[in-house]
């Protein structure tokens, strides 16, 4: 796809330097991307496999851009259907879960999980995240729950195929849950349709022999305010309606407050009530959160006047773009 | 002749709409929901029924099939659930695509082949042999997925000589032309530069599928060729004083290439039905890759052109060997008439 | 596909009219001394069945042990083969990997060759509407790309290794009958035959006793080399997505899940694939020498 400088944008092209044209190329495999930035073909890569950081960073020719990342990645956990849907199942999910190893296999493309909105639409604030990797006291809980060595805790892991981030996250919980000796973990990847479809039509029958238990899903911020983040996630009348509370999370309290933060029209009242439902879900542990996802882009050293755009990603401005 | 091409149709109509009963009745079965997919995360569930309303996907699955049958002999192969486009459009540009890359393989397996089996076989027990027949178990063996992938290894990593994938360059602009091949359109518009770029494209992918090939029909042609040198006529043909050329090429070869056809006509069908591993190793939008993403959507209309498409292929496959034989053996030629 | 091949042969033998018997006699010294690498073949795949037996003999790491700060390491004495994006061993992976990926297709050839030879031998030595019927739908499987058939039934079935098994057992069992049938249909006039028929012996006593003593060869010589094919495929479907489940270390799925890091990290991908090469060369060598030991006019050697 070629765009061309048009003449009459209102900016003006005072500087001799502007791009005259962008090619844009769709080139699915991130592996290639990778290779053609590193071969100069490409100015810049938008998507490439996480492991190339480090080689970019130690390359001379290449620039990695990073920005505070707004994308949240979780592995919802099924709420209506045992064993997710006992509470202490799933706190003991999020204890079993090594963030630390995570991060580093992603090459720290991804922030520690603050719950299920980040910090920046709730004032700044993150709420109280008392998950770690603690596999002995995920270990009590599943106990608690009366999972052990002779009857282990069963799981399902829905997945979006072609997302190593969510196979990795998943494969690190899966190791963590054995770990534990109480609880298992299956893994399925799928394309987007088969796993909606499977859960709709769960839906119907709700039976728990055929329950799956984890979906992996991404929130990226669809309106920059709390509300994309927490009432298509969380509030009870997103069940089934809308793809997004596919695990069936349904508080009282907690649609009570969305209702009245989207009800309000004063700031710091809206960010009030979010924060307290947000407080609840993560008391909750509705689902395991892995983390924000940072913006990460990829140069090459020659392209000046590249800015993250603190909202969107991928997404790049062209017009400030020249070459040194 | 006639009776024999209505009953050859009227068998071929029938397989094809056994497959196709066969494939709906299985897409019943399956959780998937290409309305779904093909609307995206963010439509209502209310936009989605409304959708497969609209696409007649809750609808009998007897009805369905009935439906697309009708629409089939009209030559309508429906739409792409998941894409949108008509079937008919995404083949025109897949087919090409995938025919580009086996024809090509397709003439380079028979040549190699049967040019390694007749010399194995001529020179039985000598270095050649035994070395042809080790590369040929060797060629069997390989794992196409791998072997494509560690050509694109070394000769796009390391060496830097060929592309890694796709029929051109991402730069490059398709030619417009009458095939959808690109080598043969690009040559029709007289641009070198292009025809040079679309061939170093198929190299990679042509010898990843064809190796496995060579393999066999070399195998097989020299098997073949050494039974056929040891029966009586050509033992006549020897003691009549014919040079030994003439009676291995004209006389022994003809009869020796019977069963190299047929299998390799089964070779065939497996290339033309995909070649999937290798189009989805070198990014190749042939047909195979086509119908592989199909059915990992369940996308029903794209699935059920397939299995056409392959069923006519076979037919098609089937009726040139039969010629062939009479072509190669006078006395089934003289049968046949 | 090998197994044309064997069929062809073995038609191109038979066409010939003289009696092509398995002489037994002298088979030991013709597989060891044909000048062939058949038992080259055999010590390949006898050293791959003991990793797959014992793989924590061979192997220090446990397979599925993620340890991130190791991720993606080149091949060093401590990982042989490298480690893969999580830190894995990627050595005790292909190691575990074999004994799935040659069990999977071990199963596969026992099941669907005994299968497929029993209906074989019935619709060879039985005859009339349904035996032909069995013989059309075998010939269709048959004809069909195996992949292309395994692709549609794994994708309706759902993910996982044991489904991509049963996928496989489904398409392969119609060659051994058509394999089966033609030896039975082969040996059914023949004298004996119809002098245990004279005598009055059940139809299975006669398949069972006399019949399969006699058609064994080239049944087995096929399952020989199928197994390897049956590796193949199964790793194919695994390459596609389509067969096991993460984390488990199928071959095929392992050079899948190499190939995102293939040019950063060559060893992931290479060495799975190598070992699946190395499987069915071991087989298809094997089969090869072992109709060379036993049925030599059908190599006409």
């Amino acid at each position: 796809m070629l765009l061309r400088k048009f003449d009459g944008y209102w900016g003006g092209w005072r500087q001799a330097k502007h791009f005259t044209a962008v090619n844009m190329l769709i080139i699915p495999e991130a592996s290639t991307q990778r290779l053609m930035l590193e071969k100069g073909e490409l100015d810049m890569a938008m998507k490439f496999p996480t492991e190339a950081l480090p080689a970019f960073q130690k390359n001379p020719d290449v620039q990695v851009a990073r920005g505070q990342g707004l994308r949240v990645l979780y592995l919802r956990l099924q709420n209506a259907a045992p064993p997710t849907s006992d509470g202490r199942v799933r706190q003991a999910i999020n204890y079993a879960f090594d963030g630390a190893s995570f991060r580093k296999a992603t090459e720290g493309t991804y922030d520690p999980p603050t719950g299920p909105a980040p910090a920046l639409f709730l004032g700044d604030w993150s709420p109280k995240f008392p998950y770690t990797y603690d596999p002995a006291k995920a270990k009590m809980l599943l106990q608690g729950a009366g999972y052990g060595e002779g009857r282990k805790a069963k799981l399902i892991a829905d997945l979006l195929i072609a997302t190593p981030d969510q196979r990795k996250a998943a494969e690190i919980l899966q190791a963590g849950l054995a770990a534990t000796g109480a609880a298992e973990l299956e893994i399925r990847e799928n394309e987007w349709p088969v796993m909606l479809k499977y859960n709709s039509e769960w839906q119907k029958t709700r039976d728990p022999a055929t329950a799956h238990h984890l979906f992996g899903l991404f929130t990226p911020p669809r309106v920059p305010d709390a509300y994309a983040y927490l009432w298509y996630t969380y509030h009870s009348k997103a069940i089934g309606a809308f793809a997004r509370n596919v695990m069936n999370y349904a508080n009282p309290k907690v649609d009570d407050l969305l209702d009245r933060a989207a009800a309000s029209t004063r700031s710091a009242e809206k960010i009030a009530f979010y924060r307290q439902a947000t407080q609840i879900i993560v008391d909750d542990a509705a689902d395991l959160f892995v983390g924000t996802q940072t913006k990460v882009y990829a140069l090459r050293k020659h392209i000046k006047g590249f800015y993250v755009h603190p909202l969107w990603f991928p997404t790049v401005t062209v017009y400030p773009l020249h070459r040194e | 002749m006639l009776r024999f091409l209505l009953r050859r149709t009227l068998f071929l109509a029938l397989v094809v709409l056994g497959a196709l009963a066969v494939v709906f009745a299985m897409a019943h079965v399956i959780p998937s929901d290409p309305a779904r997919a093909a609307l995206g995360q963010d439509a209502s569930q209310e936009q989605v029924d409304e959708y497969r309303r609209k696409l007649g996907l809750d609808d009998p699955l007897w009805w369905q099939f009935v439906r697309y049958v009708g629409r089939l002999a009209r030559g309508d192969l429906g739409v792409s659930i998941v894409t949108g486009n008509r079937v008919v459009d995404d083949l025109r540009d897949a087919v090409p695509a995938t025919v580009e890359l086996v024809l090509p393989s397709i003439v380079v397996a028979l040549v190699l082949g049967i040019l390694l089996g007749v010399a194995s076989a001529v020179w039985r027990g000598r270095a050649v042999d035994h070395l042809s027949r080790v590369v040929s178990i060797l060629g069997m063996s390989l794992p196409v997925f791998w072997f494509g992938l560690v050509l694109q290894l070394v000769f796009y990593k390391h060496l830097s000589w060929l592309p890694a994938g796709g029929r051109l360059p991402l730069t490059a602009m398709p030619p417009e032309g009458p095939t959808g091949i690109y080598t043969v359109d690009a040559l029709v518009a007289g641009d070198l530069g292009l025809v040079l770029e679309a061939f170093r494209h198929l190299v990679l992918p042509v010898i990843t599928l064809s190796t496995v090939s060579i393999a066999t029909v070399a195998r097989i042609t020299r098997a073949s060729l050494l039974d056929v040198l040891g029966r009586d006529y050509v033992r006549t043909a020897r003691a009549k004083g014919l040079g030994e050329r003439a009676t291995v090429y004209k006389h022994a070869l003809r009869n020796a290439l019977i069963p190299v056809v047929t299998i390799f006509g089964l070779r065939v069908g497996i290339m033309l039905g995909g070649a999937v591993l290798t189009e989805t190793i070198f990014a190749w939008p042939g047909i195979g890759r086509y119908a592989f993403y199909g059915l990992r959507q369940l996308d029903l209309p794209v699935v059920s052109a397939f299995v056409v498409y392959v069923t006519l292929a076979y037919a098609a496959l089937n009726m040139l060997v039969d010629a062939s034989y009479s072509f190669l053996d006078p006395r089934i030629r003289g049968a046949a008439s | 596909m090998t197994e044309v091949a064997v069929a062809g042969e073995a038609a191109v033998g038979l066409s010939h009219g003289t009696p092509v018997g398995p002489s037994r006699r002298g088979a030991g010294r013709r597989f060891l001394g044909s000048g062939g690498l058949a038992p080259w073949g055999a010590l390949v795949l006898l050293a791959l069945a003991a990793v797959a037996l014992f793989p924590g003999a061979v192997t220090r790491h446990d397979p599925y042990r993620i340890d991130a700060d190791l991720r993606l390491a080149p091949p060093s004495l401590a990982h042989p083969f490298g480690t893969d994006e999580l830190g894995r061993d990627v050595w005790s992976r292909v190691a575990h990997g074999t004994r799935l990926s040659l069990g999977v297709a071990l199963l596969v050839v026992i099941a669907s060759g005994t299968t497929g030879t029993a209906i074989g031998l019935a619709a060879g030595y039985g005859s009339g509407p349904w035996s032909e019927l069995v013989m059309r739908v075998a010939d269709i499987f048959i004809a069909f790309p195996a992949l292309i058939m395994a692709m549609g039934i794994t994708a309706f079935l759902g993910p996982g290794l044991g489904n991509a098994m049963l996928a496989v057992m489904l398409i392969w069992w119609p060659q051994y009958t058509r394999l089966a049938r033609a030896q039975v249909l082969g040996e059914k006039v023949k004298p004996y035959v119809e002098a245990a028929h004279a005598l009055g012996l059940p139809a299975m006593t006669i398949l069972w006793r006399h019949i399969l003593p006699n058609s064994w060869v080239p049944l087995l010589i096929k399952a020989t080399m199928d197994v390897g094919l049956a590796l193949l495929l199964t790793a194919s479907l695994s390459f596609l997505g389509l067969g096991a489940k993460p984390p488990t270390p199928e071959l095929g799925a392992l050079v899948t899940q190499g190939r995102e890091h293939l040019l950063s990290a060559w060893w992931y991908s290479t060495f799975p694939g190598l070992t699946i090469f190395l499987a069915v060369f071991a087989c298809n060598l094997l089969g090869d020498g072992l109709r060379d030991a036993l049925d030599p006019a059908l190599g006409r050697e």
